[in-house]
């Protein structure tokens, strides 16, 4: 099999708060594999956007790579100097952000802007650019291309920007692109078309995409592979269905469940008692207050004893990882009665401390 | 229950007269203009009726721009109508001066989207949730507004000794918590709720909409829910309207929209929500939205529509009309879908 095209080990970041470093990413670790699709979801603080910024060397003030590498085709960015780097980013990989309105140059033409992005990167003449700023624009279904090569950015819509945004990312031909959330800021309908942008070129390519969002279901259309992130590390990743199908992680079948799905529950009647939906009491931690077991013990709904004891690691399961002791270790027997029977096995506190003392 | 005992009397007239009645309402802004050339409007709200009932929650559904907000404070009276009534409880509150409108504005309270802007970073949670108490005069000393707010603090899933605490403090769930406590503490029939779980992750939105539910039953308080997400609408609504270009385009009870979706415009809306694993089956709209400064003089949606017929749809604007007698359904197409 081909090495990955991308390969991210354990790559801890801190950032500056108040006197002191935190950790926002923890010893994260993913590879994608060359012409795939993998989304990075989860929550806000979950680091995920992080993680994509750290591929491009893109890190906010105050934060600083701590240890870990990024090998982008067989060389590892977190060692290049920054002339280097920024000949890699808009070349190599490509960048879409989730902020149409302020990614692009307001004083000129989207046409010029693709132009001078593709010259960048390859050693071809003004009007050979042009040429292909123009194909670009009509394969991501730009209307009117030709003239919209001339509009400048206000005169755009917000779904033609994030369209044009796109094509300027694909013109210098990366062999990765890289999207922050490219359609949270679109209504419904353009974001399809977007996704029907991605789904056309990953038919006529073998571009690696890394999608990175918090919304699940809109993800779980275009990707193949899925990593779910939780305060900062990995806790979940492995082919989409499998994942979807199977959640090994409780935070991932939390996310799953939490989503109101249309028909789940029948419609609401006039003076009907109120029927919650399942959720996750609490928020995702700060920085500053990590729990130091397992992040998502204090919200989950199958915690036991050891969870909030212990370092959970990140264990091969199916096609993927997990990280959650009722997967790397077999729960102790009191813990398995109550799962099996539904129970939470929080509420058998007594019974697993005796657990633990036998083990 | 704790609710048995409402801190404010209000007497609601009866349950004959809906608790909000919009009829015929438009909202229209006047664009440039120049020294020769004629005064020209924007309708942001192009002449839309429908009710919310106590206790019902309506589900206001439509893109970026469709002018749902504006209807939403229209309603509040935060705008002034154009043209059409507005009816609260029966009585006409339209053109109600400041001082007259005054009783109503408290019976009517509004939740915003974003908990970061909507919080007076100055204030301390019991002077924001206690601001409409003062206003409107509910509890004699600062000591009896304080337990009041203890208390609507509990109601809405916060720590009392957060009382004290600036809005910084707080994540976005719990902010939004503090948002949904000032709109209550003045007891409201009727709340407009613009947007409430999306600025919210997924896993604290399913937390906001539980507490909007168990609120709404225990008190009986209408709601016009706000939102793009059709999910999230559909969950939490008896009826959907859906609105377009500033009308609204279809009604009617939740399951009987979500499973006909008569308005061809309906039809590409749900089309285009996402499932969990599942690949979205899309109605290809053409073209993009036209923009509410030049309305279509027909159907608001002719120039992307996949049904669309010259020579009827361009020149002619369907009413919303019912699809049925035995429903309230209504959709304002020619040719609506089966």
């Amino acid at each position: 099999m081909d090495a990955p095209l991308l390969s991210i080990r354990d790559l801890t970041v801190s950032l500056a708060a108040e006197e002191r470093r935190v950790e926002a990413l923890h010893e994260v670790s993913l590879e994608l594999a060359r012409g795939s699709v993998t989304a990075l979801v989860g929550e806000s603080g979950s680091g995920k956007s992080l993680t994509a910024f750290s591929i491009l060397g893109l890190l906010p003030a105050g934060a600083r790579i701590e240890s870990g590498v990024v090998m982008f085709d067989g060389r590892d960015l977190t060692r290049l100097d920054d002339r280097s780097l920024s000949r890699v980013r808009g070349g190599e990989i490509g960048m879409v952000f989730q902020e149409p309105m302020t990614s692009l140059n307001p004083v000129y033409t989207v046409g010029a802007q693709i132009v001078e992005a593709i010259r960048l990167h390859h050693d071809i003449g003004r009007g050979a650019a042009k040429k292909r700023a123009i194909e670009w624009l009509e394969r991501v279904g730009m209307p009117a291309a030709a003239q919209r090569f001339e509009s400048y950015p206000h005169e755009l819509s917000g779904g033609m920007r994030q369209r044009a945004l796109i094509a300027m990312a694909l013109a210098p031909s990366p062999k990765l692109l890289v999207l922050d959330e490219p359609t949270t800021a679109l209504d419904r309908s353009l974001e399809a078309q977007i996704f029907d942008v991605l789904a056309e070129l990953r038919g006529s390519s073998d571009l690696t995409v890394l999608l990175v969002s918090h919304d699940l279901a809109v993800v779980s259309e275009v990707a193949d592979r899925l990593v779910v992130m939780y305060a900062g590390e990995v806790v979940e990743d492995g082919d989409l269905h499998e994942v979807l199908g199977t959640p090994s992680h409780p935070y991932t079948q939390a996310l799953l469940d939490t989503v109101p799905t249309p028909g789940a529950r029948p419609a609401r009647k006039l003076g009907d008692k109120p029927r919650p939906l399942p959720v996750v009491e609490g928020a995702v931690p700060t920085l500053t207050e990590i729990p130091p077991g397992c992040r998502f013990e204090p919200r989950c709904p199958k915690r036991f004893a050891a969870c909030a004891r212990q370092k959970v690691p990140l264990v091969r399961v199916g096609t993927g990882r997990s990280r959650c002791l009722l997967v790397s270790q077999p729960a102790p027997p009191s813990v398995k009665r109550a799962l099996a029977l539904e129970l939470e096995p929080a509420a058998l506190a007594l019974d697993h401390e005796e657990d633990d003392d036998d083990e | 229950m704790s609710e048995r005992r409402p801190v404010v009397v209000t007497t609601t007239k009866s349950d004959k007269h809906p608790l909000v009645r919009v009829e015929g309402v438009s909202k229209l802004y006047p664009t440039t203009r120049g020294f020769f050339s004629k005064q020209r409007f924007t309708y942001a709200v192009n002449g839309v009726s429908f009710y919310v009932r106590h206790g019902e929650t309506v589900g206001l559904v439509g893109e970026s721009g469709c002018g749902k907000t504006t209807l939403g404070r229209t309603i509040l009276r935060l705008h002034e109508p154009t043209l059409g009534r507005l009816e609260f409880d029966g009585d006409d509150i339209t053109t109600l001066a400041e001082d007259q409108l005054r009783p109503y504005r408290r019976r009517m309270q509004i939740v915003f989207q974003d908990p970061v802007g909507s919080l007076n970073p100055r204030m301390t949670v019991e002077e924001i949730v206690g601001e409409g108490l003062r206003a409107f005069k509910l509890g004699k000393t600062r000591a009896e507004r304080r337990d009041t707010i203890v208390e609507l603090l509990g109601h809405v899933g916060l720590d009392a000794r957060m009382v004290d605490r600036f809005p910084h403090e707080f994540s976005g769930g719990q902010r939004q918590r503090i948002g949904i406590a000032r709109a209550l503490a003045v007891r409201p029939q009727f709340m407009v709720l613009d947007e409430p779980v999306s600025a919210l992750d997924i896993s604290v939105q399913a937390q906001i909409l539980n507490l909007l539910e168990r609120l709404q039953v225990e008190r009986r308080i209408g709601y016009l829910f706000i939102s793009h997400d059709l999910r999230v609408v559909q969950h939490t609504s008896h009826r959907i309207a859906v609105m377009y270009l500033g009308k609204i385009v279809e009604i009617g009870p939740t399951q009987e929209v979500a499973e006909r979706r008569a308005h061809p415009y309906t039809r590409a809306l749900f089309s285009a929500t996402p499932e969990i694993g599942k690949k979205r089956d899309r109605i290809r709209l053409v073209g993009e939205p036209p923009t509410v400064e030049a309305p279509p003089k027909g159907c608001p949606f002719f120039s992307r529509c996949y049904k669309a017929k010259k020579g009827k749809c361009d020149t002619e604007a369907p009413e919303l009309a019912t699809l049925s007698n035995e429903s309230s359904h209504r959709a304002a197409c020619f040719f609506p879908e089966e």
